[in-house]
């Protein structure tokens, strides 16, 4: 750019209040405008005592508009690298070329750059944060909005799609410190009136719930909440003292392995004596015996007495017994994998193809990510009650939320001690 | 109950049918004989009460090794079924515990493997008859009437025992001293004529004791023995059946919370 060649124009324009606007027009001598080029305001009182600084840019018409808030005379500095000096009021000055001051003043304000660069840099961050808040307000929204629908959907869904209702169902336990066995301290006790006295521990208090076919259903909670008593009811192990359990469809709990097993007999009689207990046929089990012994990996063993296995062939054994049905309902406590890392493998892929398609699922684990994976609805119980049913995701954040408050609250408490 | 079982087929069946067989090896584990005691045993009793008494009861009981083989079968079957019974549910707690399975089905499949020992002791006397020349009768084919009637009364005393049982563990010793003690009173080896009367019509009213006369009446003597007898021991064994029924279904819920 020719530097003998621009100048700047300059037009006052006040405004009523105290501000005043100073409307600039960068020109070429020829009276071109000069568009998109960078101009620096400085300010300063009368005294040349410096008050701040402004950079514009000018527009297509070569315009630039400064506007100033001030009761005070001023003296404007406008630098534009190449235009000629252009004095016109004494309200304001211009230079052609920046000053020694200015060069300082320039370092300086390069710093205050560098700060406020830091700073929106700081404020990006920041509304980079909300916005991020602000999609996952959005998400949980959402997914709340298709849990509703879901719900709703799942309300619409007649009663004949129901697998496992549970209504108003109560349980207690009777616990005492010193609990009566014996006929003879009976009488006694009863002589003396000496009776024991019982707490009633309500293990299941007023529950009740639907789950629908081919639902996955997570329970969780803490320990001691009641979980396990829950599925003992809903697989019909404990009868509630209030309350009703209706079940559509064959369960299989897989609540126990090799429940049953009788040590002095073979492995092959116990998947008979095994899978009687489970309740199963005889034709089933003469139809399946093969894929049993296939799966269980027991080979030439199966003919040994069951007292000459391995822990580990046991388990091996009790649950290719368990798992050999095609179940409606599947219960169970944690997922279980059994037997060396080979066996495990495979137990949990049978585990899998067992959970798929349309079974339907309710699974008691104290493993939070097991249960998002594999369920789709969470049950969370405490102290027997039913705290909150919902989504998966939905209710595990606040689970999980909750017990890490409640651990930290602990720990707060177990602070080494020294003696 | 038993109308239940049927009607659930072929799984409780098939399960019941796997009790019984594992309540017969584990009788017999580890016995070189095996089953072969289920025969042996009473034969070997007999020989030796036999040897005792016989001498005697000889004017009063005509054949002696059939006369208490007959006390002897219903007796066994008797306190075996019960105390069976009585100790299912306490015995396979670790299942009830875990997997639902009717609670009654131990007791049952207890019972009735408790039944095919009788049976086999009753081979057993058929054998002895044989042997010492007693006399077969077509009447004995009623016997099986005072059999079922055991068997009714065995279930109804059974089922009360094993929810008893259950909730106090002492029982089981009263019951075994009560055992021994009916042992003696239901006239196994020796002649009910020598108890003197009062005594002896109290010891009457014992359904155990009625159900092996009737038994040996039908069975030795090949008499229909008297009817008022038979009907009461047959109520009260029907009486009893339903009050354990009744027992064992208030409160099996119970029980499974207590094991």
């Amino acid at each position: 750019m020719n530097e003998t060649n621009s100048k700047i124009e300059t037009k006052i324009v006040p405004s009523i209040h105290n501000t005043f606007s100073l409307e600039a027009y960068l020109k070429t001598a020829e009276d071109a405008s000069l568009s998109n080029q960078k101009i620096k305001c400085n300010t300063y009182k009368l005294d040349g005592e410096f008050i701040n600084s402004h950079q514009y840019i000018t527009d297509d018409a070569g315009k630039f508009e400064v506007s100033f808030d001030s009761d005070n005379d001023l003296k404007i500095e406008l630098i534009f690298d190449g235009s000629e000096e252009y004095e016109k009021t004494e309200l304001t000055t211009f230079f052609l070329k920046e000053s020694e001051e200015e060069k300082k003043r320039i370092e300086e304000e390069e710093k205050q750059k560098e700060l406020e660069a830091k700073r929106l840099a700081e404020e990006k961050e920041k509304e980079e944060k909300a916005l991020k808040r602000k999609q996952n307000k959005e998400r949980k929204a959402k997914l709340l909005e298709e849990y509703n629908n879901n719900q709703s959907y799942l309300q619409t869904t007649g009663d004949d799609n129901v697998a496992i209702e549970l209504r108003n169902v109560s349980l207690s336990f009777k616990i005492g410190n010193d609990k009566i066995d014996n006929l003879k301290e009976y009488v006694i006790r009863t002589l003396k009136r000496n009776k024991e006295k019982k707490t009633i521990f309500k293990a299941t208090d007023d529950v009740s719930f639907k789950i629908y076919k081919g639902e996955k259903v997570g329970l969780i909670g803490y320990n001691g909440a009641g979980k396990s008593t829950l599925l003992k009811i809903i697989s019909g192990v404990y009868s509630p003292d209030e309350g009703d359990v209706i079940i559509n469809g064959n369960i299989a709990p897989l609540l126990s392995l090799g429940a049953g097993f009788d040590k002095n007999y073979s492995g092959r009689e116990n998947i008979f004596l095994n899978g009687a207990i489970l309740g199963y046929d005889e034709k089933f089990l003469r139809e399946k015996y093969d894929e049993i012994l296939e799966f269980s990996e027991l080979g030439d063993f199966i003919n040994l007495a069951v007292k000459n296995y391995s822990s580990g062939m046991l388990s091996k054994l009790g649950f290719s017994i368990a798992t050999i049905v095609d179940p409606d309902i599947l219960i169970l406590d944690e997922v279980l994998g059994v037997g060396d890392i080979t066996f495990r493998k495979k137990s949990k892929e049978k585990l899998k193809s067992l959970m798929e398609s349309n079974t339907t699922v309710l699974l008691v684990s104290h493993s939070i990510p097991e249960i998002r994976s594999i369920c789709d609805k969470a049950i969370w119980i405490e102290k027997g009650k039913v705290r909150e049913i919902g989504e998966v995701n939905y209710i595990c954040d606040k689970y999980t939320k909750e017990a890490k408050n409640a651990s930290k609250e602990k720990t707060k408490k177990l602070k080494p001690q020294r003696f | 109950m038993t109308l239940d079982m049927l009607k659930k087929g072929s799984s409780e069946n098939f399960l019941l049918k796997q009790i019984i067989k594992r309540n017969f090896t584990t009788k017999y584990k580890d016995s070189v004989l095996g089953i072969l005691w289920s025969f042996l045993n009473p034969l070997i009793t007999m020989v030796l009460l036999t040897a005792i008494f016989s001498t005697f009861f000889t004017k009063s009981i005509e054949n002696f090794p059939v006369y208490f083989m007959a006390g002897r079968c219903v007796i066994d079957f008797f306190n075996s079924g019960t105390k069976i019974a009585m100790t299912s549910i306490k015995r396979n707690r670790s299942i009830l515990q875990k997997i639902f399975i009717p609670r009654y089905i131990f007791a049952i499949g207890g019972i009735c493997s408790e039944f095919l020992n009788f049976l086999m002791s009753l081979i057993v006397m058929i054998a002895i008859m044989i042997v010492t020349g007693a006399p077969f009768y077509a009447m004995g084919l009623f016997a099986v009437i005072p059999i079922a009637t055991l068997v009714i009364l065995i279930t109804g005393v059974g089922l009360i025992l094993a929810i008893v049982c259950t909730k106090f563990t002492d029982i089981e010793y009263l019951y075994k001293i009560f055992t021994s003690l009916l042992v003696y009173a239901c006239a196994i080896f020796y002649p009910m004529d020598i108890v003197p009367q009062p005594i002896r019509g109290y010891m009457e009213l014992n359904p155990v004791y009625g159900i092996i006369a009737q038994f040996r009446e039908f069975v030795m003597y090949g008499r229909f023995p008297s009817q008022t007898i038979m009907l009461t021991t047959i109520i009260f064994s029907i009486v009893i059946f339903i009050i354990g029924v009744l027992v064992f279904r208030k409160y099996q819920n119970k029980i499974t919370l207590e094991l």
